[in-house]
């Protein structure tokens, strides 16, 4: 993998990882958030530093601003990503009555977002990076590699809080995921990516989700997994999923630690 | 005709001024939506980040905090609805996480404060959202708010209010017994409120099948229809003799998805009841537990007066393996000729040429052969003297 | 001698016919008044039960509801003739409801083109030998069709009988306790099913009838059977139709409904108790109407067996339509509908009008509806006459009479406005401001001609009822989209 090791980056990321060693030293996490800003000089950090203290007034907050590369950057030793991810908000909220914010915003803690290692600050440094345009919205850094036994998942689910959901968490947890809002789409996606997990509702519009898995398991028969996620608890409706192929049944309201786990689970069964 | 005339123009003028008014008002309305919907709008892209947020965090340790900046009143409403939809998503430690993060914006406070209004309108809309937000602080209240609602559709919005802020058996009995008193027999709908609450209700419904009044029996089954274990047998068993017919129809069937073994004697009288769909409700259920031991019994099914039973008789044995198919096919061998025999022949090759379509699947190709087997075996003894080999 | 005589007669006659036509203005005076005021208590009701039902709707979650194991098993029933163009997108549709336990039973009604054919393809369905009760003497069933992969699916084969036929076959077939009558060619809303269970289950034993609202679907975008982006119509005719159904569905059925004396109950999208519309000998078929009589002999056996009861109406429970967009089509449909009002009132109106025992729907329904809907065309037609008689007699000027039409029309634009301030207060499906402008503009237009023709359509259709004429016109189908 082409990494772009230009100086400016090599001593960022030298500055970034004595901080961050610093703080691991004591054995507690730490959270890192980059911002692509304007120029930013020395007073705007000293203001910044006062917001964030009276959000965070406990907090131990490093605050850098990269010239070359136009990278805003504060440390916070012994964060999780909870309370990193809500700094981040903060910033944002601060960034953009100065009108500074000129791109996406990573944030990352680790451990959480996975090893710290020369190789994920690099990528952490060089996501943010990137996310210099038009969107201004924050992304968590996630480096865990690939999980094991799962290319990727499908989620398929008419309604948006769900599936959002859903999505948003999987991929905190290193998954790949697509989504779909009906039962073609999910088709068509299915057939693009070939994910090993599909989850799935029952009630899709177009194509619903017990056709989906039909299809599914008579067409590409062995390929993917199925997990019926939704609202029907009728017996009958278990019984019928079931006996299409579907290989878990898991009814909403849900909790996601439990969907996680069965996922798990399947996964070792199978792999 | 000219006082007539004077009288006529005054009531033109009136009508036109009324009419102008109600446009007036009309666009004032559609353009206050409007301007919601785009406010709305806005809202969710600025929110965006914050519920990414929430949704990220929605496990672990950690409460979730408030938005770093100061809402107006439109936002805050739209905050509301985007938690309310969450609220109802999720359950357990995650829904109370985002009960706590409603206390910590106010919203709760708020909507404790907008109940006590004297306006009727804005009582309603609080007491729904104490009940998303399902505050436990708020149920006798709104208990008393629901003792003096007259009948209509708002009377259940906040019984569902109360059912989802109760924390104890005796709110959701308190609750039901205030329902009943307006007579309409609207069990499904209690039942489908209790199942929003967080009480688990298998006690209480098991505590209403044995109640004398015949409502909360009703009440009882429905609610167990979900809770199908074996202590839910046991509870309703002597209600199969109950004076209700439809008493009696939800006895068996909750009786009959509950047990794993069903005795004889039980199985016997059920098959020969006079109620029509308690005999089918029977049948299906012996069909779908597909143990052999039964066949015996539902081959007198096949005898039945009525057609519809006959059929579903047909069907059952059909799945429940060799020793279902063999029977049927000797019967209908045995019958052959009349009504009733071409009939049953009629289904046996429905299932044949069913079956033959779904060879890809192995259970079904075993079933085919086995069917095709006993079929050919059976019928063809008793066709011996007509076949020329 | 004999001229004098003459002109004597003449005048004594003149005179005569100046007091009558004076009397006839006051009679005409007070039949307007009555069915003006009769219209503004009827739209009162409307608007003071909206803010009632509009609470029901924003505080009640459709999503949860819908996958309740409590909600109430629904047969759909769907009668097809000739509809070989939009069958499968429409019964595709109507497999992907939002709705936990229901079953769609499609009735073929002996339909010439290939819309067996089409059905059978589609979705593989085999024959198979079911058995149905036979409650309801129907034609004869040619086969029923099902596919156990699509087991909610039914399609019954039959010979041509018509659409009461159709529909009493298909109860005959449904295996559940509630029958929904759709059109084939209407779309429903993939939670109009679950809006009107809830209206069902706050009063379960009692609601023996639950009716729909149907809107318009013409410039509507339609996308694999979902309506995506609600348009107002922009051909003339589908546009006065939908100002007409806004205000006879939003205005009038709302209202009819609270006070229990709902005459009529959509055939496009209804929901019925099946026991009771077997007690009643189910459809009537053979002429069209079916839908107003059945539901009218739902209110004469509900009140003549003193079983309280109501028959409601759901207004958030949509089903998309298609309005004809041709004269033709339209006129032939209208007359139709002429004939089978008449036909209902002379059947089972004239049996329960006025009489106490049958409480707000014979006293008030049933005059209302003979008096001001059936016999309209005749009082309009005598006033027509009476005008033409005071100009020619020189007994009022152009003056008076624009001054009288002009009350009388804005006191009628005042009621579509009621059902326009209804449907933005509760519903507000049409999100673009440019929209309720037109919605204002046809409102108005619809007394400079729709009005008129609507009345001698339905003259029209008096006429061929009392000539026997017995045909169900003609309906073009095409697709959606237009």
């Amino acid at each position: 993998m082409a990494v772009l090791v230009q100086d400016p980056i090599q001593e960022a990321i030298l500055q970034v990882a004595e901080r961050i060693q610093a703080s691991y030293e004591k054995g507690a996490p730490c959270g890192m958030i980059l911002a692509p800003c304007a120029a930013v000089n020395q007073k705007v950090l000293e203001n910044m530093q006062s917001y964030m203290s009276g959000f965070e007034p406990d907090i131990p907050l490093h605050c850098f601003y990269l010239d070359q590369s136009g990278l805003l950057g504060i440390v916070l030793s012994g964060q999780k990503l909870i309370n990193t991810h809500y700094a981040s908000l903060v910033l944002k909220e601060f960034l953009e009555q100065q009108d500074l914010l000129e791109g996406q915003m990573a944030v990352a803690s680790f451990p959480e977002s996975g090893e710290l290692t020369e190789q994920s600050l690099s990528q952490l440094l060089y996501m943010s990076l990137q996310g210099k345009g038009e969107s201004r919205d924050i992304h968590l850094f996630m480096n865990h590699g690939l999980q094991q036994g799962i290319t990727s998942i499908l989620i398929a689910d008419p309604d948006e809080v769900s599936r959002e959901f859903v999505k948003l968490r999987l991929e905190i947890n290193g998954y790949k995921v697509e989504e779909a809002k009906d039962g073609s789409e999910a088709l068509e996606k299915f057939e693009k990516t070939m994910p090993s997990l599909v989850i799935t509702e029952l009630n899709l519009p177009i194509l619903d989700g017990y056709q989906l898995i039909d299809k599914i398991k008579r067409d590409y028969a062995g390929e993917g997994q199925v997990i019926v996620l939704t609202d029907k608890q009728l017996p009958k409706s278990m019984d019928r999923a079931f006996e299409l192929g579907a290989s878990d049944y898991v009814t909403k309201p849900f909790s996601i630690s439990e969907l996680e786990w069965r996922i798990k689970k399947l996964i070792s069964r199978v792999g | 005709m000219y006082t007539n005339l004077n009288a006529a123009i005054q009531a033109l003028y009136i009508i036109l001024a009324f009419n102008l008014v109600c446009v007036a008002i009309i666009y004032a309305i559609k353009l206050r939506s409007i301007r919601r919907r785009k406010l709305n709008d806005r809202f969710q892209t600025k929110f965006k980040d914050y519920l990414t947020y929430v949704q990220a965090n929605l496990d672990g340790m950690e409460p979730l905090r408030v938005p770093p900046w100061t809402m107006n009143p439109v936002e805050r409403e739209a905050m509301q609805e985007k938690l309310n939809d969450m609220m109802e998503c999720f359950s357990g430690e995650q829904r109370h996480k985002l009960v706590r993060l409603c206390a910590d914006l106010g919203f709760v406070r708020h909507h404790l404060g907008r109940f006590n209004s004297r306006t009727y309108r804005v009582k309603l809309d609080a007491a729904y959202h104490l009940g998303c937000m399902r505050v436990k602080e708020a149920v006798p209240a709104l208990l008393d708010m629901l003792k003096e609602h007259p009948l209509n559709s708002a009377l259940f919005v906040v019984a569902r209010a109360v059912a989802k802020c109760a924390r104890s058996q005796q709110e959701l009995e308190a609750m039901v017994q205030i329902l009943l008193q307006h007579n309409k027999k609207c069990y499904e709908l209690i039942v489908n409120m209790i199942a929003d609450s967080e009480v688990d209700a298998g006690s209480l419904y098991t505590g209403y099948v044995s109640h004398e009044n015949p409502a909360y029996v009703r009440i009882g089954l429905i609610g167990l229809n979900v809770y199908t274990d074996p202590a839910a047998a046991v509870a309703v068993y002597r209600l199969m003799d109950s004076e209700h017919e439809d008493i009696q129809f939800k006895a068996v069937d909750l009786y009959l998805k509950s047990s794993r073994l069903l005795p004889r004697n039980v199985v016997g009288k059920l098959l020969s009841h006079p109620n029509l769909n308690i005999r089918r409700l029977t049948i299906e259920a012996l069909a779908d537990i597909k143990n052999t031991a039964y066949v015996e019994l539902m081959k007198s099914s096949l005898n039945d007066a009525d057609q519809r039973i006959v059929y579903s008789s047909a069907k059952g044995l059909l799945r429940m393996g060799e020793e279902g198919m063999v029977a049927l096919c000797e019967i209908a061998a045995a019958v052959q000729g009349t009504e009733r025999g071409q009939f049953m022949q009629q289904l046996i090759d429905d299932e044949i040429k069913h079956l033959s379509m779904q060879l890809h699947n192995w259970d079904k190709l075993m079933q085919y052969n086995l069917l095709m087997y006993t079929y050919d075996k059976i019928f063809r003894k008793s066709k011996r003297i007509y076949r020329v080999v | 001698m004999w001229v004098f005589g003459y002109q004597v007669v003449l005048d004594s006659f003149l005179k005569g016919l100046r007091e009558f036509l004076l009397n006839y203005s006051y009679v005409a005076l007070f039949y307007v008044i009555l069915v003006t005021l009769l219209y503004y208590f009827i739209f009162g009701f409307s608007i003071r039960h909206i803010f009632s039902i509009k609470r029901g709707i924003q505080y009640n979650r459709m999503n949860k509801l819908s996958s309740s194991s409590q909600l109430p098993p629904v047969s759909l029933l769907v009668p097809a003739y000739n509809e070989e163009l939009t069958i499968i997108e429409n019964v595709r549709s109507l497999l992907a409801l939002n709705y936990a336990e229901y079953e769609v039973i499609v009735v073929n009604d002996g339909s010439q083109d290939q819309t067996l054919k089409c059905m059978l393809e589609e979705f593989k369905l085999e024959l198979i030998h079911s058995v149905h009760s036979s409650s309801i003497k129907t034609g004869k069933i040619r086969g029923v069709y099902y596919n156990p992969e699509y087991p909610n699916l039914y399609l019954a084969d039959k010979e041509n009988g018509g659409k009461a036929d159709s529909l009493n076959a298909g109860i005959n077939l449904s295996h559940y306790a509630l029958i929904s009558t759709i059109d084939a060619d209407s779309l429903l809303e993939k939670d109009a099913l679950t809006r009107i269970a809830r209206v069902y289950m706050e009063n379960p034993e009692e609601t023996v009838a639950v009716g729909g609202n149907v809107r318009i679907v013409n410039s509507c975008t339609v996308e694999d059977g979902i309506v995506k982006d609600v348009q107002f119509p922009r051909k003339l005719l589908p546009a006065l139709q939908h100002v007409e159904y806004t205000k006879a569905f939003l205005g009038g059925r709302i209202g009819w409904s609270a006070v229990n004396g709902l005459i009529i109950i959509s055939g496009a999208f209804g929901v019925f108790q099946k026991e009771m519309v077997i007690a009643v000998g189910g459809y009537r078929g053979g002429y069209p109407g079916e839908d107003m009589n059945i539901v009218i002999k739902l209110h004469r056996h509900c009140l003549d067996n003193n079983i309280p009861y109501r028959v409601a109406f759901c207004p958030d429970a949509v089903c998309w339509t298609q309005a004809p967009d041709s004269y033709r089509i339209l006129s032939s449909q209208r007359k139709r509908w002429g004939r089978g009002n008449l036909k209902n009132m002379i059947e089972e109106g004239i049996h329960m009008v006025l009489r106490p025992k049958y409480k707000i729907f014979g006293m008030l329904t049933l005059p209302y509806n003979i008096v001001f809907e059936t016999l309209n065309p005749y009082f309009r037609l005598s006033g027509l006459l009476a005008i033409l008689g005071y100009w020619m007699l020189n007994m009022t000027d152009w003056y008076t009479v624009v001054i009288f039409s002009l009350v009388n029309l804005l006191s009628c634009f005042a009621l579509s406005l009621g059902a326009l301030f209804i449907e933005e207060t509760a519903f507000s499906r049409y999100p673009k401001l440019g929209d309720l402008n037109k919605m204002i503009l046809y409102s108005l237009l619809m007394f400079v001609g729709y009005r008129q023709i609507g009345v001698w359509w339905r003259l029209n259709g008096h006429v061929q009822f009392l000539r026997n004429n017995n045909s169900w016109g003609t309906m073009v189908r095409t697709n959606f989209n237009k």
